[in-house]
């Protein structure tokens, strides 16, 4: 006779009690664990925040070309023509140095900015009187390698810079007024909080989708989230970087352009030397001026004209009477 | 009927340990592989670990050791690691990518990066390799698809397309870029490693060496313009661009002629007459440059962007003149 033979209706009561006891835990400890809000985004449930204008009074519509074919020398001069960091920088001031650390490649490629400017321009700041300088990105590789393989993180500190790499907490869910792809999307806002000035930092590159990355394209280092999704409006999202971010002012590095397979490149032979450095205030006419070393007009170049239609700034850079400076 | 509580019986209790004892083994395996994951062996999902990266993981090169561990990237992610590149890859049919550094022994500083994708078939690796090609760089004997620039190597090999990039153009990285791609040769499965046949059929006299490119998609901006091979002629200081596909059969090649010649016209093109020795071939003017094209048996193919119409119209000949030998 099989056991279950020996089984009374007192026996499964119990039995079947405890079974269900069992299955009515598991099913609690499920409902407990159950999240009915789901995946937000990952800011998480932070504040919105608001993105200030870092722009500096009086300084708007200041363009700078110097042509040479040193980093160092050039930056000096550029930023000499435009009134002296001082005009950007004073005692006290936090300030946000945001580069292009998007690759963990060697510098001498040319798809991140370039470590030894970075360090210049932070021990300028420093001169000038900034409290803190502060270097960041957002990088498209990982975050500590893009830094350390760049040389821009071992640079930036031993020129003084806090360098921040992105982290959970840095992010804040951010919407730009008007925006049609930015909304509710995480900002990397932790470096931002409390900074006086902001200076975008970028090397000019060709870009397989948008054609030229330059200094609005940039911005792109500033988002978190599954950001690729707006490689399918490149243009889109580029216009709304140069309206989001309206910077104290920026550095367009083409001393070396990366002219061929970018924006990441590869090889010494992507590189072309354009001698040329390009300061401004104005974004869009930087970046206008920028696109010519990979020998494109601005009309080439969609979310140029974008930005400008949105109030960016102009793409009509010689309208800003942009001071030129050739270097020996 | 006399209530016991029955007692289990040897046999049920030794099948039990056993049970138990099993799943004890399985936790103790699935911890102790934890402990040592690489994600180099297992990519980030099925389509990574179906490709290189299982290579790249036990892939020892001479002189060179592995820089942490490698990374693997599916279409969802590839973005992640080229950022707008990423399209190109995508657009021609790619599959995974399995990417690793490695330094030269007691030096980490000097270290190179191994790029491995996987495409999904031989003319995917090839357009790849093909778009990117690097002018005036130095071929390579290692596969009939190979260059060599002053830091980097390129090979197709099959559905393969490598990368190998040096973090400086030294001799000792140069040599172990060499050495990688042999050791990586010598592991990939035998395959065809010649251009498709399309490559061979433009006219040889005047081409650019090294020129030949597929377009996988979307050639000249048309949609569904995909699988055009382009070579380049340079003439008089401007550039003549042959293109040829090959289509499934004649009827296809006429169709997607028409389609070509509306989709110009839409665009501003101004349809001219059909020169006299080369009836039915479309001529049309486009802002200043002509595009003479026509379907030739299974082939459409055709001659664009120069401004020199006499010039199109020798390209063009000869170029019929290869199609009409190369037909059965």
């Amino acid at each position: 006779m099989s056991r279950d033979a020996d089984m009374d209706r007192r026996r499964f009561l119990l039995r079947a009690g405890k079974a269900g006891l069992g299955m009515a835990a598991i099913g609690a400890l499920g409902w407990w664990a159950h999240d009915t809000q789901g995946p937000g985004a990952e800011s998480g449930r932070a504040e919105s925040v608001k993105l200030p204008s870092f722009a500096v009074a009086g300084t708007g519509g200041r363009v700078a070309v110097v042509k040479s074919g040193h980093r160092v020398p050039a930056l000096r001069a550029g930023l000499e023509t435009l009134g002296g960091i001082a005009a950007f920088v004073g005692a006290g001031h936090k300030v946000v140095i945001k580069v292009n650390a998007a690759f963990a490649t060697p510098p001498a490629l040319g798809a991140t900015s370039n470590p030894e400017l970075v360090a210049e321009l932070v021990r300028l700041c420093l001169k000038a009187g900034a409290a803190q300088v502060v270097v960041t990105d957002n990088p498209i590789n990982d975050p500590a390698s893009c830094f350390e393989l760049s040389g821009i993180g071992p640079a930036a500190r031993q020129a003084g810079a806090k360098v921040v790499l992105p982290h959970p907490g840095a992010f804040r869910p951010y919407t730009l007024p008007g925006g049609r792809l930015i909304v509710d999307w995480p900002l990397m806002y932790g470096p931002l909080a409390g900074a006086h000035r902001l200076i975008g930092l970028a090397p000019v590159k060709d870009h397989h989708r948008s054609q030229a990355s330059v200094t609005m394209k940039n911005w792109y280092g500033l988002l978190g989230g599954r950001r690729n999704v707006f490689h399918q409006d490149i243009n889109g999202i580029i216009s709304e970087l140069g309206r989001m971010v309206t910077p104290s002012l920026v550095i367009a590095d083409g001393v070396a352009t990366l002219a061929h397979n970018g924006p990441t490149g590869g090889s010494l032979e992507d590189l072309r030397p354009t001698d040329t450095m390009i300061l401004g205030t104005d974004q869009v006419a930087v970046d206008s001026m920028a696109v010519g070393l990979l020998g494109l007009k601005p009309a080439q170049v969609p979310w140029l004209g974008l930005a400008a239609q949105a109030g960016a700034g102009t793409t009509d850079y010689e309208s800003l009477n942009p001071t030129k400076v050739e270097l020996g | 009927m006399e209530l016991s509580r029955s007692q289990p019986s040897r046999v049920q209790r030794l099948l039990s340990l056993a049970a138990l004892g099993l799943l004890a083994l399985v936790a103790a395996l699935m911890l102790w592989q934890q402990a040592r994951y690489d994600p180099a062996s297992w990519g980030w999902g099925g389509a990574a670990s179906a490709g290189g990266a299982g290579l790249l993981a036990e892939l020892a090169i001479p002189g060179l050791e592995p820089l942490g561990p490698g990374e693997g990237f599916t279409p969802a992610t590839l973005s992640d690691k080229i950022d707008g590149k990423a399209e190109l890859y995508l657009a021609a049919g790619f599959e995974s990518l399995a990417t690793r550094r490695y330094a030269l022994a007691g030096r980490s500083a000097a270290w190179l990066e191994l790029m491995l994708y996987r495409m999904k078939d031989d003319r995917a690796a090839y357009s790849v390799f093909s778009n990117q090609r690097r002018s005036g760089a130095q071929l390579s004997q290692l596969t009939p698809n190979a260059y060599a620039t002053s830091n980097a190597l390129y090979l197709a090999q099959g559905p393969w397309y490598l990368e190998a990039v040096a973090s400086t153009p030294e001799p000792a990285l140069r040599q172990g870029l060499d050495q990688a791609a042999k050791a990586l040769l010598a592991k990939l499965p035998a395959t065809s490693s010649a251009a498709p046949a399309e490559a061979d059929l433009f006219p040889a006299q005047g081409m650019k060496p090294g020129s030949v490119v597929l377009l996988a998609k979307d050639a000249f901006g048309m949609a569904g313009l995909d699988q055009i091979f382009i070579a380049t002629y340079p003439r008089g200081g401007q550039e003549l661009l042959a293109f040829l596909a090959r289509r499934a059969d004649g009827a296809t090649a006429q169709k997607q002629a028409r389609a070509y010649a509306a989709f110009l016209k839409d665009n501003g093109g101004n349809p001219q007459p059909a020169p006299a020795d080369l009836p039915g071939a479309n001529l049309l003017e486009v802002f200043g440059s002509w595009e003479l094209f026509w379907s030739q048996g299974p082939f459409l193919a055709g001659v664009r962007g120069a401004e020199d119409r006499a010039a199109t119209l020798a390209l063009a000949q000869r170029l019929r003149g290869t199609l009409e030998k190369a037909q059965p």
